[in-house]
């Protein structure tokens, strides 16, 4: 379902009306426009053919995107639309960084991203204690583990949201 | 250079509630005029949102906005006196690029 | 959590017949009537109407016409010359430079070829929005409404001349003429009146007049058009299918007096948004 999403974001590109994933990185602030004028989606003919043209042929229902207008427009031409996004963006900070540390890996890692484990039992260098992502897997995890390599063992709390999902 | 955009960018608490209202034909290109001649399509298409120098909307839009629209956005995370800048393009190649502080 | 809202045409929804006006029929029109205040409150927060305002300030201020003169310091709409701020909720008013009642767009319009020396002929062409084409009149005087935004209507009932525009505008509501031998107060005349979705105000009452005068100049929806109280008399004499009145000519003067006469004391939210 993750990747669903993921994918959903990256076809649409922020068209229309989802928030633009500047986390990542991916989007600069200094480009004028992240994507070309979708017209595929735009002259498609039915709702399949739009939803194909934006990358989301096989979306799912969900409560992330929530669409509201009222029952009766009193014109038609003119129709308030309110989208809500529940999706979780936010903008890098020094509390609330794009990139951490990841004591796992080499590389640094998106704070949302789930720390894998190396082949090594323990973790070293150990992260301060004091840094939000400090609750990191434990040697009995690791035994856990090592039945279903495919999922991560552990999901680094998110810095920047105390209670995550 | 197309008509000046109307921008207020009111903050509360610590959501800023920005709303643009642009001045816009919006043709879709289905539309006869009195003459029964056929008005070409002239519609904005893309637009973007920036709020403090980060993108906060990038758009895309197409023939089902209504003339002289009105777009309203909240983002949470904004201070007052963050620039808000918002700009958009239309098929014709013509834009308008216009900013305002969040009060 | 991000909200945002965009204005489309997300789709068109049949508009409702007029059905008999029974017990079901007056459910659905209640029902309709919230909703219908529903969207109208959330379209008014951003009314488009507001870049109407902006264009006509830049027009107010500039100076224009062959006598190359703003009307920022050379009109007077009753408050002092150039002083616009409550200027529209006290018309129409007796002006003695001009001799005769006059309403806002007259009187904007009277400034334009007096004062920068404007032809009337050249403004009276093309006087109301149609299609992508706004007239510097109507945008002038979205931009004089503006200004007397949350001021009650005060159109001074006392001076006898408007006393006389007043009684002459009753009597005008009632005066039937036309194939149909409509008037104003056929429609306009009592309370509960509609036709087909639209609630038709009843002039004569207060609430009405209220009703009726609240909301001009307004952006009209249909059309994405701006639109004034002059336009509104000259369509709605076309609907009534009366001979086509001279723009700004003393029978629609005197019929906004009694109007807006009777909607004294209300409070002017400004220009506002129709349907």
């Amino acid at each position: 379902m993750m990747m669903m999403r993921r994918t959903l974001l990256k076809g649409i590109g922020a068209s229309g009306v989802l928030t633009a994933a500047l986390a990542a990185g991916v989007l600069k602030p200094t480009q004028a426009y992240a994507a070309d004028w979708n017209k595929a989606a735009f002259e498609a003919k039915d709702f399949a053919g739009a939803l194909n043209g934006i990358g989301a042929a096989n979306a799912a229902d969900s409560k992330d995107i929530v669409l509201t207008a009222p029952e009766i427009a009193e014109n038609g031409a003119v129709v308030p639309v309110t989208v809500l996004s529940n999706i979780r963006t936010r903008f890098p900070s020094p509390s609330c960084p794009s990139r951490i540390p990841c004591p796992c890996w080499r590389r640094s890692i998106s704070p949302m991203a789930p720390c894998r484990k190396s082949r090594r039992a323990s973790v070293w260098p150990r992260p301060p204690m004091s840094a939000p992502w400090s609750r990191l897997p434990t040697a009995s995890s690791s035994a856990r583990r090592k039945t279903s390599r495919s999922r991560p063992a552990v999901v680094a709390a998110d810095p920047c949201k105390p209670s995550s999902r | 250079m197309a008509d000046p955009m109307k921008i207020r960018a009111k903050l509360q608490g610590d959501v800023a509630d920005i709303r643009v209202l642009i001045s816009h034909p919006m043709e879709n290109g289905n539309r006869k005029d009195s003459d029964g001649k056929v008005v070409p399509a002239h519609f904005i298409t893309q637009m973007s949102v920036e709020v403090d120098g980060k993108a906060v909307i990038q758009g895309q839009t197409g023939t089902a906005i209504s003339r002289n629209p009105v777009f309203g956005f909240k983002v949470k995370g904004a201070k007052a006196g963050d620039k808000v800048v918002i700009k958009w393009q239309d098929n014709k190649g013509e834009s308008r690029t216009d900013e305002a502080a969040i009060a | 959590m991000r909200k945002i809202r965009t204005i489309g045409a997300l789709c068109t929804i049949a508009a409702l017949g007029a059905g008999p006006a029974g017990a079901a029929g007056e459910a659905i029109q209640d029902k309709a009537d919230a909703e219908f205040a529903k969207f109208r409150a959330e379209m008014e927060e951003s009314n488009p109407a507001e870049l109407f305002e902006l264009k006509g300030e830049e027009l107010w201020k500039a100076k224009r016409g062959p006598n190359n003169v703003s009307l920022a310091e050379s009109c007077d709409l009753g408050q002092g010359v150039g002083k616009v701020e409550g200027a529209y909720v006290q018309m129409p008013r007796y002006f003695k430079d001009a001799g005769t009642v006059m309403d806002a767009e007259r009187r904007i319009v009277w400034c334009m070829t007096e004062k920068q020396g404007f032809k009337f002929e050249g403004i009276a062409k093309k006087p109301f929005a149609k299609d992508e084409y706004t007239p510097e009149i109507t945008s002038l005087v979205t931009f004089v409404a503006g200004q007397s935004r949350d001021m009650k209507f005060a159109v001074p009932l006392q001076e006898p001349h408007v006393r006389e525009a007043y009684e002459i505008g009753k009597a005008v509501a009632d005066y039937r003429a036309g194939p149909y031998d409509f008037s104003c107060s056929t429609c306009h005349g009592s309370d509960g009146l509609r036709i087909r979705m639209q609630n038709l105000p009843n002039i004569s009452s207060h609430e009405g007049a209220t009703k009726a005068v609240l909301g001009w100049p307004g952006y009209r929806m249909t059309g994405g058009v701006m639109l004034t109280q002059q336009w509104r008399m000259n369509d709605c004499f076309r609907q009534q299918r009366f001979p086509e009145p001279k723009y700004v000519s003393d029978v629609i003067t005197v019929l906004l007096t009694y109007m807006t006469g009777n909607a004294n004391g209300a409070v002017y939210k400004g220009p506002g948004i129709k349907r």
